[in-house]
């Protein structure tokens, strides 16, 4: 049986990037699909539009406490912004969801993909007046990132101790003035900030340079993601 | 030099409750009369009353990256009700003197810490969100939205097995080896602990039920005497433990 590569990030690691000028969906072949297509294994992916850190963890955690991602298995973690979060929402949304900016019902309500402007791309209007309230008023970029320190360490180290070794994280844009893996992870880091600011970015004009990838940027991020992990796997790094 | 970190809410405290105020009574806890039980020369409190175990997490997690305590040092955490949650709000309008009100908090403004207060209108208004309407629609409004329809309690219960789990290990992975847990009122239907630390856990419900009860909420807060008691049964279980 094959083994997994899981792939947890947001919009930069999803399979439909938005277009940012006319907001039409279009599909892409993430660059962990590529990877996992490289090495052989089965792919598994948890890149979300909008998806914040804490769905990130969750979504992980879902699959290696379900047995479905093991140690033996390839991790591949791309974290956003910090100011994101997740709400619980008693009120689901229709099937006309813009942008997917929620995830499936879950523990009979859904969960909410909160962050900067979020309220644009729900329809309910009790979802619509809670995240303008939240964002108005208890969004907090200081107390945020306070949180995510706390939560990326205990994090790290359920993996590490769970003896996970083949995990690794892309730096880009979203993360680069705070990503600190493990001192076990530092040489797992594959930078893709410069990539996505050139070629692989979606488009010139896109609104968040750097942000999303063009097919291109996905193809390019795979190569280097493949190359960065066979050095690793032969002791060159 | 060792230190102990403890982490907990009202109970756990330094605090001496009544019904219409909190006095803190710095050095009283029982995690002082454990210290001074076991030879800890300096205890590290970040319990607070009122507040939610997202808090506990927070703040401990916070000591340790900075270095404060080592892996030597003893740990010990008192969870408290599931559903607590904190919002950092941007300016300080809680009422003066309520345990939920809001903390400075080294941060660009406070955190509210907030019990979601199930269910209904009625309760929802006598609970009154701990905070003022007149001094702050804004965080009323927001903390109503949340208690009637943002608040689960399986999705709370989901994410605090997560956090829980991954604390723990985070606390095993910096070597810390004596960690401790107290079992209370408070959290005794969800404590769970990870296989290292399954022989951890310091029973006190009983205790916090009887002489040790201070007579506002069973089991809830302690009194003088119940701190002293709880802090001779910490100190007692971790000397058996530790074969001190």
């Amino acid at each position: 049986m094959a083994s997994k590569l899981i792939t947890a990030g947001c919009s930069f690691s999803d399979l439909v990037v938005v277009n940012q000028i006319t907001y039409k969906p279009i599909d892409v072949t993430p660059y962990g699909d590529l990877v996992a297509k490289h090495f052989g294994q089965e792919y598994v992916h948890e890149g979300a539009c909008s998806g914040s850190n804490y769905r990130i963890w969750r979504t992980v955690m879902g699959h290696i406490l379900s047995g479905n991602i093991t140690p033996a298995d390839t991790l591949i973690i791309q974290y956003t912004h910090t100011e994101r979060d997740e709400f619980w929402s008693m009120h689901v949304e229709g099937v006309e969801v813009k942008y997917r900016w929620m995830d499936r019902p879950e523990y009979g309500g859904i969960i909410i993909r909160a962050k900067t402007n979020s309220h644009t791309g729900v329809n309910d209007k009790h979802n619509i007046e809670f995240l303008k309230m939240w964002e108005e008023n208890h969004l907090n970029e200081d107390y945020q990132f306070e949180r995510f320190k706390a939560y990326d360490a205990m994090f790290q180290a359920y993996l590490l101790h769970n003896e996970f070794k083949d995990v690794y994280f892309i730096k880009n844009n979203y993360n680069s003035p705070f990503l600190e893996p493990a001192p076990a992870y530092e040489n797992n880091v594959i930078d893709a900030t410069e990539l996505s600011m050139t070629d692989g970015n979606w488009q010139p004009s896109d609104k968040a340079p750097g942000c999303h990838l063009s097919q291109l940027g996905h193809d390019l991020l795979a190569q280097k993601v493949i190359a960065h992990i066979e050095n690793i796997r032969n002791n060159k790094l | 030099m060792t230190k102990l970190l403890i982490g907990g809410c009202s109970f756990t405290q330094s605090v001496k409750i009544s019904a219409d105020k909190i006095e803190v009574t710095e050095g009283n806890s029982y995690a002082y009369k454990a210290a001074m039980g076991l030879g800890i020369d300096t205890v590290i409190d970040v319990s607070m009353s009122g507040k939610g175990n997202e808090r506990i997490w927070r703040k401990m997690t916070k000591v340790i990256e900075s270095g404060e305590v080592g892996k030597g040092d003893y740990i010990i955490v008192q969870y408290t009700d599931m559903e607590r949650q904190e919002f950092w709000v941007p300016e300080h309008k809680g009422e003066e003197g309520s345990v939920f009100t809001e903390e400075a908090d080294g941060v660009s403004g406070y955190v509210h810490h907030y019990h979601p207060w199930p269910y209904t209108d009625e309760q929802v208004s006598k609970f009154n969100m701990n905070i003022s309407r007149e001094k702050s629609v804004d965080t009323y409004d927001f903390l109503r939205e949340y208690t009637r329809k943002h608040y689960s309690p399986d999705w709370t219960l989901a994410q605090w097995k997560l956090r829980n789990m991954w604390f723990q290990w985070y606390l095993y992975g910096k070597g810390f080896r004596k960690v401790y847990f107290i079992r209370n009122v408070y959290n005794h239907r969800f404590l769970e602990t990870i296989e290292p630390f399954k022989n951890n856990v310091i029973d006190v419900e009983g205790l916090s039920w009887q002489d040790g009860n201070w007579v506002d909420c069973p089991g809830c807060h302690l009194s003088v005497q119940g701190h002293v008691q709880v802090g001779s049964t910490v100190t007692e279980f971790i000397k058996k433990a530790e074969n001190i």
